[in-house]
């Protein structure tokens, strides 16, 4: 038989029955509500998690506050205290780390780096897994609703609460620190970065575009869940390694000659009061905040690395040169021998290793600085450097991860939309 | 009524081809349906009927070919709105209640006939509080009609509606069908790969085969009446393909040798029969499966 017998089956026929203005649905628009009416428990559940955190941060917070008012310590910023954790009670037992607030902070801040990842794969696993599975995708395609809004509505009722109740969670546990410290300056450094702010609802996006992603391939539940838990949660490690080099840091310099410089007694002892006490500047409290990276540079400005036999040879003479002007000006043995030589300043004055005695003295400090920045300069080292970032960055950064976050996520939503096309159809 | 959309064809379906990976499933199928008619997709399993079905209803893009519903091509996703499709799973939302069905069914329709979908829900005896989950086989079917025949779809795909349902429910489920074909006039492409499944509710037929290279030729179509008029099974003895010169150039579609006798099925009327050859009337059955055998031989 051929085509054209095929075709010779047409004949009149009469017009549709469309136009019937009874027969009124409320597609396209109708699809948010399907969206909702189909995710509404998941939402729901979401929702009590978050406000369960939500009541943990204002609990533990207000917990702080109270025990801090009845020892009669100033929280962070009362009062210019710049430090809340400094707070004792009757017994001399330091507040913050002997009433669990050490704890409960860390599990908090914990919580609140694994959580938008839980929740975010948690609210995307299901979405279009569960469609799959019992082929209801099928179903919900062959009505009046296009592929792409059907993707947009599920995603967006469910990323609305997520994102906005995350939002609030980063902000309730900025809140809940600043009870105790602050949080411009401990904000940048890793844990607490992710913690807080707009991050964890940024990180929790990321998680949520991958979860759908690998849910169009998966097509399955559980397979969803423990990928998408377990990948998310290996990115956000990477962006995480990444976060300290993602803006430009602040470089500071320091010639040998300042780093190994002759120090009076007077100096001396208060740099061993400062380091006895734990006691940090409020100079560095201000100014550079995250360390990012630091060494030596050569009289180019290139960054040299010495071997640790060089350092190790240095340190070996130093220590001799140290000793032997002790010595000379008789200076005697200290009796905790095997203590550390002092570091004078900048991270790479690292003059400290196990010395016979002596390191007390103003003579033997200079002496082996002198040793350390002669030994140093014939090596090729000219100075040491620092990279930081400052408290100021802190914005800066959270909007610049939040810039990586929000890019992956997007482009996991447009891998799993792409996808899309394929998954509908498959049986 | 104007005179375009009196010629418009329902469904056209023009050298359509689907390939998943380097496996074409589909060619080379074309076909068009009669307005009005109640059309069987018949093919064994894994002839494309379920792959061409969901291609119509836009649930993918064929990679080649053309489709047109009441002449407009069909694009993948949204669904023509002049079409109705029933998967043959007949998804529903398990977890939800039947009135929860009918307002997402609803929701998700710009053309929407509440009152039919009422009726139908009436009719099948649903309670409207029941959760799907707890429906029967044949009552999902005919909650998942109601959704479709609510869009008032005048071109309706139904892909192996009556698979799985017991005699009563396949009755009923025909009883609705029928009805609402007489009422609204629609044309309907209804698969099964088994034919006395669906004969009896229609007028054409359309045989897909699985030739090697992708199922989804047509190897037979038209109206059923027709075709058993046209076909014959002629009885004669035992012979050889090559003494068989009194019939016309490629009538027959299936021939059998046996020792004394030669059985042809040739789908066409044929002239004066020699000595000892007789002809009779075929039935459907013999006529679709000989052009079933027929197909999966040619390559």
């Amino acid at each position: 038989m051929t085509e054209g017998q095929h075709r010779s089956m047409t004949a009149p026929a009469v017009p549709s029955s469309s136009g019937a203005s009874a027969w009124k649905g409320a597609a396209p628009h109708g699809m948010w509500w399907v969206a909702w009416r189909q995710h509404r428990l998941q939402i729901a559940v979401l929702l009590a998690v978050m406000a369960a955190g939500a009541a943990a941060l204002v609990i533990l917070r207000s917990r702080i506050i109270a025990v801090y008012h009845e020892f009669g310590c100033p929280l962070f910023g009362s009062a210019g205290n710049n430090s809340g954790m400094g707070c004792v009670d009757a017994e001399g037992r330091q507040v913050w780390w002997n009433y669990g607030f050490s704890t409960r902070s860390s599990l908090a801040h914990t919580a609140m780096i694994a959580g938008p990842v839980v929740l975010g794969v948690f609210a995307a696993g299901p979405i279009f897994t569960r469609e799959f599975g019992h082929g209801t995708q099928v179903l919900a395609l062959t009505q009046s609703v296009g592929r792409a809004r059907w993707f947009l509505a599920k995603i967006t009722v469910m990323v609305v609460p997520l994102v906005g109740g995350l939002l609030a969670l980063g902000y309730l546990m900025e809140w809940t620190d600043q009870a105790v410290e602050d949080t411009a300056y401990h904000g940048l450094n890793a844990p607490n970065f992710f913690a807080r702010g707009i991050v964890p609802a940024a990180t929790s996006l990321m998680a949520f575009g991958f979860a759908i992603a690998v849910g169009m391939y998966a097509r399955n539940v559980v397979a969803t869940l423990v990928v998408g838990m377990l990948a998310s949660g290996a990115i956000l490690a990477g962006v995480a390694i990444v976060q300290p080099d993602v803006l430009p840091a602040q470089r500071t310099v320091t010639p040998l000659a300042d780093i190994y410089r002759p120090v009076t007694q007077a100096e001396l002892d208060k740099q061993r009061s400062d380091a006895a006490t734990d006691t940090v500047s409020s100079t560095v409290v201000d100014r550079n905040v995250l360390w990012v990276g630091g060494g030596y540079l050569d009289v180019n400005g290139r960054k040299i690395s010495p071997s640790s036999s060089q350092w190790q040879a240095c340190w070996e003479k130093a220590d001799k040169a140290g000793n032997a002007a002790a010595i000379a000006v008789g200076v005697k043995p200290a009796s905790n021998d095997g203590g550390t030589a002092v570091i004078t300043s900048g991270s790479g004055a690292v003059a400290a290793q196990p010395a016979p005695g002596y390191q007390d003295s103003v003579e033997y400090v200079n002496a082996s600085n002198r040793s350390m920045l002669d030994c140093m300069r014939s090596d090729g080292i000219a100075a040491s450097y620092d990279d930081r970032l400052p408290g100021s960055k802190l914005w800066p950064l959270r909007w610049a991860m939040t810039g990586i976050c929000v890019i992956l996520a997007a482009l996991f939503l447009a891998l799993g939309a792409w996808r899309l096309r394929w998954a509908v159809a498959k049986r | 009524m104007t005179q375009s959309l009196i010629d418009t064809v329902p469904l056209r379906v023009d050298q359509v081809g689907q390939r998943y990976g380097k496996k074409w499933v589909l060619r080379g199928c074309t076909f068009d349906l009669r307005p009005h008619a109640v059309t069987a997709l018949i093919g064994p399993n894994g002839a494309g009927k379920s792959t061409l079905m969901s291609a119509v209803a836009g649930l993918h893009a064929s990679t080649e070919g053309r489709i047109e519903v009441q002449g407009a091509a069909v694009t993948a996703s949204p669904s023509h709105p002049d079409l109705g499709y029933l998967a043959q799973d007949k998804p529903l939302y398990r977890q939800y209640r039947v009135r929860d069905m009918l307002e997402i069914a609803r929701h998700l329709n710009a053309r929407w006939d509440q009152a039919h979908a009422d009726e139908l829900v009436d009719a099948a005896g649903l309670d409207r509080s029941q959760r799907v989950r707890t429906l029967s086989g044949g009552q999902r079917t005919r909650l998942a009609l109601a959704l479709v025949l609510a869009r008032r779809p005048s071109v309706l795909l139904l892909d192996e509606p009556l698979a799985d349902l017991d005699p009563l429910a396949r009755l009923e489920v025909q009883q609705t069908l029928m009805t609402e074909v007489a009422d609204t006039g629609m044309t309907v492409l209804m698969s099964s790969h088994i034919l006395g499944e669906v004969v009896d509710l229609c007028e054409d037929v359309l045989v897909m085969g699985t030739a090697v290279g992708g199922g989804g030729r047509i190897t037979l179509s038209g109206a059923i009446d027709e075709i058993l008029a046209t076909h014959r099974v002629l009885v004669g003895p035992g012979t050889s393909s090559g003494d068989l010169g009194f019939l016309p150039e490629g009538c027959i579609v299936e021939e059998q040798h046996a020792a004394r006798q030669t059985t042809l099925l040739v789908d066409r009327p044929v002239g004066p029969l020699p000595e000892g050859w007789t002809a009779s009337d075929p039935s459907l059955d013999d006529v679709v499966l000989a052009h079933l055998r027929a197909g999966k031989a040619k390559p």
